[in-house]
């Protein structure tokens, strides 16, 4: 936690000013009752004149119009500080996330877990607020509450700060003790029920099907009801722990009333005095009755950060770096890549995705990449891209190592049409833009028209300023696959990975756009990850790999009559043939 | 306010007329308990008593506070509790409501958007429900009660406090509307900075890709400063009101310290009054001042209320059925006319469309995304009404029928089916309760399921996980097959069941495929040839149309989108790839 709370540093005075206003805040709250309680004592002595008065009189105006003032400061800083606290952060999180993401995909992609840390950091966003001030704040009006009685009478002070202690740390201690495990059981209710819920809304369609709606929703009610009782179980909690603060607060004024009037009768305390301590008992509890709500804070923020660390104190790979873009490319000619044995494996060291792989791509070659699915295709275009570091072998292009070349150049030299490609919730111009941010409108022109995606600019509402929604929902899979494909013509790479990028599409328009990618891409050297076969002989040539090593390669044509891996599949494949299975 | 959500409290009104009894006796004890604590300090200050002479009177007031603890522990517990029940209702009837809309209404919504707005959403409603509304009442009732009594002991004080009184909710009113719509602005600026972040977080992978993922740690500060500046802006207004109020609240206690202390020197006032009126008149602002915070805890409650709402609105497309349960399925299956449209879209769904199944025909339904085919089929599930036009079974309306009936006798596979939490037979019996080990162990061989299932650590009884995220898109498959030999429905509908498949897992499947659709009606949406050619007869869908029907000789030979389609799947490809 220490490591969060020192995201305050830069922004130290801010907070020293913050919790000063907020003890300035009560203290002047403590202020106003003593002084305006002195004032009404001293006037029912009937002093002949109102000027003996004048002193409490400013003091009860100084007081009244101070508290406001130190308050309204109070916030303001404070969740200026908030705020601050809010962007260091997401740019924390995300500096130590970029270089994970995606090397331990297998673990951390999962969207569930990205939109945890989010919540957490939310969460931990109240650090100051909820957290770090209500305890600062209690323990310095505490002291000065504490000192100031005992200016009036030693005795007045033990008492009062006996009863500050007990309800600023064993109450909420006591109740939080009380409710840990219902804590628990609760999120976990949340659990279950958030996961029946999921079902009703993804297995939405399977529930209705099989008629499952009432067992599904009994199950829920069930779930609802347990939530329920737990939920009773802390409301009572809170109950007692708000009747125990009540308690202590008009209990500690009871007492000092009670010692007040016992010191009078003994002359140890003039009998003035006695509604200004009574009242300044009362508003001595101010910053106290606020540490029930910071304790019950402090688990939430414990498990946030607990998740948060978990995740950024992985250690990420780095490239070693020392050759830029222009180094690889030393003539301008498209890159020559070459595989020596490259072996990878994504977490358990045992199940390796390529188990030794070996090939070359002549340079400005288009070649296929096929084999079944989980045979290691896409983990090889992972790896190409930079993605993901092989544990073994080596990668070139052209002389130079993937390794050494600096992870920043990679996206210059090698781009991937994504299987499935992430569309930002921004307009389409930005979605496209983000592959090459100073582009040219004809370059944008180009790139639609090879996407084939002119037509479907026209028909949204704002054209390429429409805002395609969260993972790109106003288009369909087909439009978010061109939306990729247009990015990959924009970012114009000499080496282009397409992985299953027409998958999705309508046969005409993917004809279409197979065309115009091929006629773009005279000059590079591509990769075309795909798992069908048919109509490859056009390209240079077919690798095929299979369980993590290639199987074989070469021209299409020749492959098919070999009886090997490609040529089985592809007679799978072949629709005319199960017309014949048909009985 | 939102009423719908006051209309919900309506369920638990007793409870909150209790929690509002509540705090109107709490505030009525306060006042004793003020009357109280004056005379004991009047007595010994000025009437020089001893503390036996005061001993009934100290007695009175810790019975007093003892039994404002006991208010407050139910006054507290029940307002809770007041929150809690709404929610677990609100919660059943979306999940209810999410039920009764069906697939035709979720599937155009974001599943993961409608899950947290039933947990995280009701959540929220806690501040507003048990915090806000009660102290709605409680501000409308005890000031009320505190200044009747200050107006009997004091009307000069009393004075004081009635010409404040509709000061503070006018500059409420005055500041807080502009404040609580920018404030209301800002928090969803701020919902939506987290989205915005959980965006970029997730699309991590194509920003490295595109070399771009180092320029966001920028991106985010800036978006998060230009956030700050602007949400800071608006809170020194909404925090402006709070000032007034605080500062309207000090002044007028200063003005009745002041004018009470002056009277008190003439001696017109008894201190026991004046000590009175000054313990109780910081109590006359303290149910304002809570409402306006608890108003401030509340928004994110309201913003919730609003999305929940909305959701409770969701037609009930899949409830708008009759009760006829036939003996039998009724050939054909008709679609006379039929037109559907989704709402808030332009464009019809489905227009017009009018065809037929005879018994045991097999269709499979083409056409380019979006024109219509899987619509087709959900409204035939009985997931909706067409908007006009019929659909029949026989003769008779499927708008009549039992859909819980029909739904026994229609076979439905998806694209990806969904796999149950809860073991393998759970998984298989939900397609019939009633099957034995041996017929769930028969589905399993024909579906060709048995291999892997009986490789899982407990067989059958494995519990697969949420999404069956252990088993592969085939297996998945393969389960869902089991689970439709089981149900043994004479009418079978899938929505392409090998998209997400590679050929030779596709070809497999086929087989096994083949084994379920003999003899019974079929109606597939199809985006593959190889699923096409395994039926007799093809309708060709474009634009919610129905614009081709019949066997594939009969297609290929006449000019159309069909012959169009099928080129571009067959001719040569001189680029080669696909």
């Amino acid at each position: 936690m220490a490591r969060y709370l020192g995201m305050l540093k830069p922004y130290k005075w801010w907070v020293i000013l913050a919790l000063l206003a907020g003890i300035f805040t009560v203290a002047s709250n403590m202020g106003l009752m003593a002084t305006s309680a002195y004032l009404i004592a001293k006037a029912a002595q009937h002093p002949y004149t109102i000027l003996l008065l004048w002193v409490p009189i400013v003091g009860v105006r100084f007081f009244g119009t101070s508290r406001g003032i130190f308050r309204y400061f109070e916030r303001y800083i404070s969740h200026d500080v908030t705020f601050q606290l809010l962007k260091e952060l997401r740019v924390f999180v995300y500096r130590r996330l970029e270089p994970l993401i995606p090397a331990s995909q297998g673990t951390y992609h999962s969207g569930d877990l990205l939109s945890r840390v989010v919540g957490d950091i939310d969460v931990l966003q109240n650090l100051y607020l909820g957290l770090f001030s209500p305890p600062l704040v209690a323990v310095f009006t505490f002291l000065a509450a504490t000192l100031f009685m005992s200016a009036f009478a030693p005795a007045l002070a033990v008492a009062l700060a006996v009863f500050l202690l007990v309800s600023g740390f064993v109450v909420p201690y006591l109740a939080q003790w009380a409710t840990k495990n219902t804590g628990r059981s609760l999120i976990r209710a949340r659990g279950v029920l958030s996961t029946q819920v999921v079902e009703i809304t993804r297995g939405n369609i399977d529930i209705l099907a099989m008629n499952q709606e009432k067992p599904h929703l009994h199950v829920i009610a069930g779930q609802i009801r347990q939530w329920a009782r737990w939920r009773g179980y802390l409301n009572g909690i809170k109950g007692i722990s708000s009747a125990l603060m009540l308690l202590l607060n008009n209990g500690a004024m009871w007492v000092v009333l009670v010692i007040g009037i016992t010191l009078i009768d003994r002359h140890r305390l003039a009998p003035i005095l006695l509604p200004v301590v009574v009242l300044l008992t009362l508003a001595s509890f101010e910053a106290v009755n606020q540490l029930p709500g910071a304790f019950q804070f402090q688990g939430q923020i414990k498990e946030a950060v607990i998740r948060i660390n978990e995740l950024v104190d992985k250690k990420p790979w780095e490239n070693q770096g020392g050759v830029d873009a222009q180094m690889v490319l030393a003539e301008g000619n498209p890159p020559r890549v070459l595989l020596r044995d490259v072996h990878f494996a994504y977490d358990d060291k045992s199940l390796e995705s390529l188990r030794g792989v070996t090939f070359s791509v002549e340079a400005g070659r288009h070649v296929a990449l096929v084999g079944p699915s989980g045979a290691g295709k896409t983990t090889l275009s992972g790896v190409l891209s930079g993605l993901w570091a092989y544990s073994g072998g080596e990668a070139l292009f052209n002389t130079v190592p993937l390794k050494r070349i600096y992870a920043r150049d990679l996206p210059h030299l090698a781009s991937v049409v994504e299987q499935e490609p992430h569309l930002f919730n921004t307009t389409l111009r930005h979605n496209l833009l983000l592959a090459h941010p100073e582009a040219t409108p004809e370059q944008m022109e180009q790139a639609l028209d090879i996407a084939q995606l002119r037509q479907v600019v026209a028909s949204l509402p704002e054209g390429l300023d429409t805002v395609i929604g969260e993972q790109g929902t106003q288009l369909s899979g087909g439009e978010r696959k061109r939306v990729a494909i247009a990015r990959v013509i924009l970012q114009n790479t000499p080496l282009v990975i397409m992985d299953e990028a027409t998958e999705g599409l309508d046969a005409m328009t993917e004809r279409q756009v197979i065309h115009a990618i091929r006629r773009w891409a005279q000059g590079k050297t591509m990769l075309w990850i795909t798992h069908r076969l048919s109509n490859l002989d056009a390209l240079d040539s077919v690798i095929v790999l299979n369980r993590g090593v290639v199987a074989e390669s070469g021209p299409a044509s020749e492959l098919a009559s070999h009886s090997g891996v490609f040529a089985r599949m592809l007679s799978a494949e072949k629709p005319m043939q199960w017309i014949e299975d048909v009985p | 306010m939102q009423p719908r959500l006051l209309k919900e409290i309506q369920s638990v009104r007793v409870l909150l007329g209790l929690v509002v009894l509540q705090g109107v006796l709490g505030g009525i004890l306060i006042i004793y308990q003020a009357y109280d604590l004056a005379d004991i300090v009047n007595r010994v200050y000025l009437g020089h008593e001893n503390l036996s002479q005061v001993q009934y009177l100290l007695e009175n007031l810790l019975l007093v506070i003892g039994l404002r603890a006991l208010l407050t522990l139910f006054g507290e517990s029940g307002a809770l509790s007041l929150a809690t029940r709404v929610q677990a209702r609100l919660r059943l009837r979306l999940s209810q409501r999410i039920l009764d809309a069906g697939p035709m209404y979720v599937n155009r919504e974001q599943a993961g958007e409608l899950v947290n707005t039933l947990i995280q959403g009701v959540e929220d409603l806690e501040p507003y429900l048990a915090r806000y509304i009660p102290q709605v009442a409680m501000t409308a009732l005890v000031p009320t009660i505190i200044l009747i009594d200050v107006f009997a002991k004091d009307w000069i004080s009393g004075l004081i406090l009635l010409i404040t009184l509709p000061l503070i909710p006018f500059f409420m009113i005055l500041i807080g509307r502009q404040a609580e719509a920018k404030t209301q602005k800002q928090w969803s600026l701020l919902s939506r900075l987290s989205a915005h972040f959980l965006d970029v977080l997730q699309g991590l992978t194509t920003l490295k890709l595109l070399g771009q993922s180092a320029n966001q740690a920028h991106g985010i500060e800036r978006a998060s400063d230009q956030f700050r500046q602007a949400t800071m802006a608006s809170l020194r207004i909404a925090f402006l009101s709070a000032l007034v109020l605080e500062l309207l609240a000090s002044l007028s206690m200063a003005m009745v310290a002041v004018a009470i202390g002056l009277r008190l020197i003439s001696g017109v006032m008894a201190f026991r009054t004046a000590f009175f009126l000054l313990v109780l008149v910081p109590e006359f602002y303290i149910p304002w001042r809570a409402l306006g915070t608890r108003f401030h805890d509340g928004l994110g409650g309201m913003k919730a209320a609003q999305r929940i709402f909305q959701i409770l609105d969701a037609p009930q497309w899949t409830k708008a059925f009759g009760t006829q349960r036939l003996s039998n399925v009724e050939a054909p299956l008709s679609f006379e006319n039929v037109s559907f449209s989704y709402e808030g879209r332009e464009n019809r769904a489905v227009e017009e469309v009018t065809a037929r199944i005879r018994a045991q025909e097999r269709i499979a339904i083409i056409g380019p995304s979006g024109s219509g085919k899987t619509t087709l089929l959900f409204l035939l599930m009985g997931f909706a009404h067409p908007d006009s036009g019929l659909i029949r079974t026989g003769d008779t309306p499927l708008e009549s029928v039992d859909m819980t009936w029909w739904r026994t006798q229609v076979s439905f596979l998806t694209q990806s089916p969904y796999i149950f939490s809860g073991t393998v037979r759970d998984n298989l019996l939900m397609a019939k309760p009633s099957a034995t080990g041996q017929e769930l162990h028969g589905a399993l061989k024909t579906a060709g399921a048995w291999e892997f299932v009986e490789d899982l650590p407990q067989g059958l009884e494995t519990n697969i996980q949420e999404r069956g995220r252990r088993l592969s898109g085939g297996q998945k498959q393969r389960l869902a097959l089991a689970r439709a030999f089981l149900q043994d429905a004479p009418i079978v509908l899938m929505d392409e069941p090998t998209a997400n498949l590679d050929a030779e897992t596709e070809a497999s499947l086929w087989t096994d495929l083949e084994k379920l659709l003999a003899g019974r009606t079929v109606l597939v949406v199809a985006h593959r040839l190889s699923t096409v050619m395994h039926m007799d007869k093809i309708w060709v869908m474009n634009q919610g149309h129905l614009v081709q029907q019949g066997t594939a000789t009969e297609l290929e030979s006449e000019p159309g989108l069909y012959r169009e389609l099928m080129q571009a799947y067959k001719m040569p490809n001189q680029e080669g790839v696909g």
